[in-house]
C-alpha cells in the first residue's frame, strides 16, 4: 500500500523551452503530418501564425512532473508493477515554438481498489506570459497493492 | 486566412460518428515515440526485455502514443487542434507489433457554449480494448 501521508507532495516548478524541430518530431512520431504543425509558410497564413504543437505534445512539456513522482525516493512506488492506467490533458491554448513552459503539479490521491494501488499525479502548465496552457492528470496503477 | 475547422457546432448531431483511424502498430514506431516522447522504458523498444524480463508477448506500443493517435483521430475531424478543449482515456489492452488498432469516436453531447462532448475509444481488429471510457470535449465554431 502506498502511504496515504504523500497526497498533496508538490513537484516542480520545471521549465521546458519548446523546440520548433521537437514539436515536429513529436507530431511525426503520432502519424500526423497536418499542415499547420510542420509547414511555417502555411501555417503564416493562419489565426496562429506560425506552426503550433500537436495538443497531445503536452505529453512531453506537460508530464514531467509524473515522471518525478515515478522517481521519488521517498514515495518508493514499486515500478516492476506499476502500469499507467489513464490519462487525461485538458487545454486552454495552443503551444508554440520557443514557448517557456513552467510546470506544478502534486500528487493529487492515492486510494486503494482491491489488490490494486492508485495514485494520481496532476500538473499543471503555463506559458512564458503565465496563461495557463494545460491541465493533466495521469493516474497510476500499482498492482499487488 | 486558411479556415483549419470546416465543421459547425450546428451541423453536429448527437449519435453521430466521427471517420475512424487505423493503424497497424510496426516495432519502428515505439522506438520512433521513445525518442520523440522521452519514455525509454525498454518493454517499448527490446524485444529481448520485453519477453525475458517483463514476460510480455513482445515489446508493447507506449500508452501516450495510442493516445495521440485517439487526439489525432479527433483533430482530423475537427481540423484545428486549437479546437480541442479535452481529451482523456483508460490504457487498457496492450499492442504488440502487426497488430492493427482502430481509433473511434461518437458525438454524446451538445453542451452551451458551442462545445461538443464526444466518447472516444480505440479497439483491436477482434473488437478487444485498447482505450476505453474515453472523452473529447471540443469546440466547433
Amino acid at each position: 500500500m502506498v502511504d496515504h501521508k504523500w497526497i498533496g507532495k508538490a513537484y516542480g516548478p520545471m521549465k521546458y523551452e519548446i523546440g520548433r524541430e521537437k514539436m515536429k518530431e513529436y507530431a511525426a512520431a503520432a502519424k500526423d503530418g497536418r499542415p499547420i504543425y510542420h509547414d511555417e509558410e502555411f501555417a503564416a497564413t493562419t489565426a496562429y501564425g506560425d506552426i503550433v504543437a500537436m495538443p497531445n505534445f503536452a505529453a512531453v512539456y506537460g508530464l514531467r512532473g509524473a515522471g518525478m513522482v515515478l522517481l521519488d525516493q521517498e514515495v518508493k512506488l514499486n515500478l516492476a508493477m506499476l502500469v499507467h492506467g489513464a490519462q487525461e490533458f485538458e487545454w486552454f491554448t495552443v503551444a508554440k515554438p520557443n514557448d517557456v513552459i513552467t510546470e506544478t503539479g502534486k500528487i493529487a490521491d492515492i486510494y486503494e481498489k482491491g489488490n490494486l494501488d492508485f495514485v494520481v499525479y496532476e500538473g499543471e502548465a503555463r506559458n512564458q506570459d503565465d496563461e495557463l496552457v494545460c491541465r493533466s492528470r495521469a493516474t497510476f496503477i500499482i498492482r499487488g497493492g | 486566412m486558411a479556415e483549419l475547422c470546416g465543421l459547425k457546432y450546428e451541423d453536429i448531431a448527437v449519435g453521430q460518428e466521427i471517420p475512424s483511424f487505423s493503424h497497424k502498430f510496426d516495432r519502428m514506431d515505439a522506438i520512433i515515440y521513445a525518442g520523440a516522447g522521452g519514455d525509454f522504458n525498454p518493454i517499448h523498444t527490446n524485444p529481448y526485455f520485453a519477453k525475458d524480463v517483463a514476460m510480455l508477448p513482445d515489446v508493447i506500443a507506449h500508452g501516450l502514443f495510442n493516445m495521440a493517435l485517439l487526439g489525432k483521430t479527433v483533430v482530423d475531424w475537427i481540423g484545428d487542434p486549437g479546437y480541442l478543449k479535452k481529451l482523456s482515456c483508460q490504457f487498457r489492452g496492450m499492442v504488440i507489433p502487426e497488430q492493427t488498432v482502430i481509433f473511434k469516436g461518437k458525438v454524446r453531447e451538445k453542451l452551451d457554449g458551442n462545445l461538443v462532448v464526444l466518447d472516444v475509444w480505440a479497439e483491436k481488429e477482434d473488437g478487444s480494448e485498447v482505450l476505453k471510457g474515453g472523452e473529447a470535449t471540443v469546440f466547433l465554431p
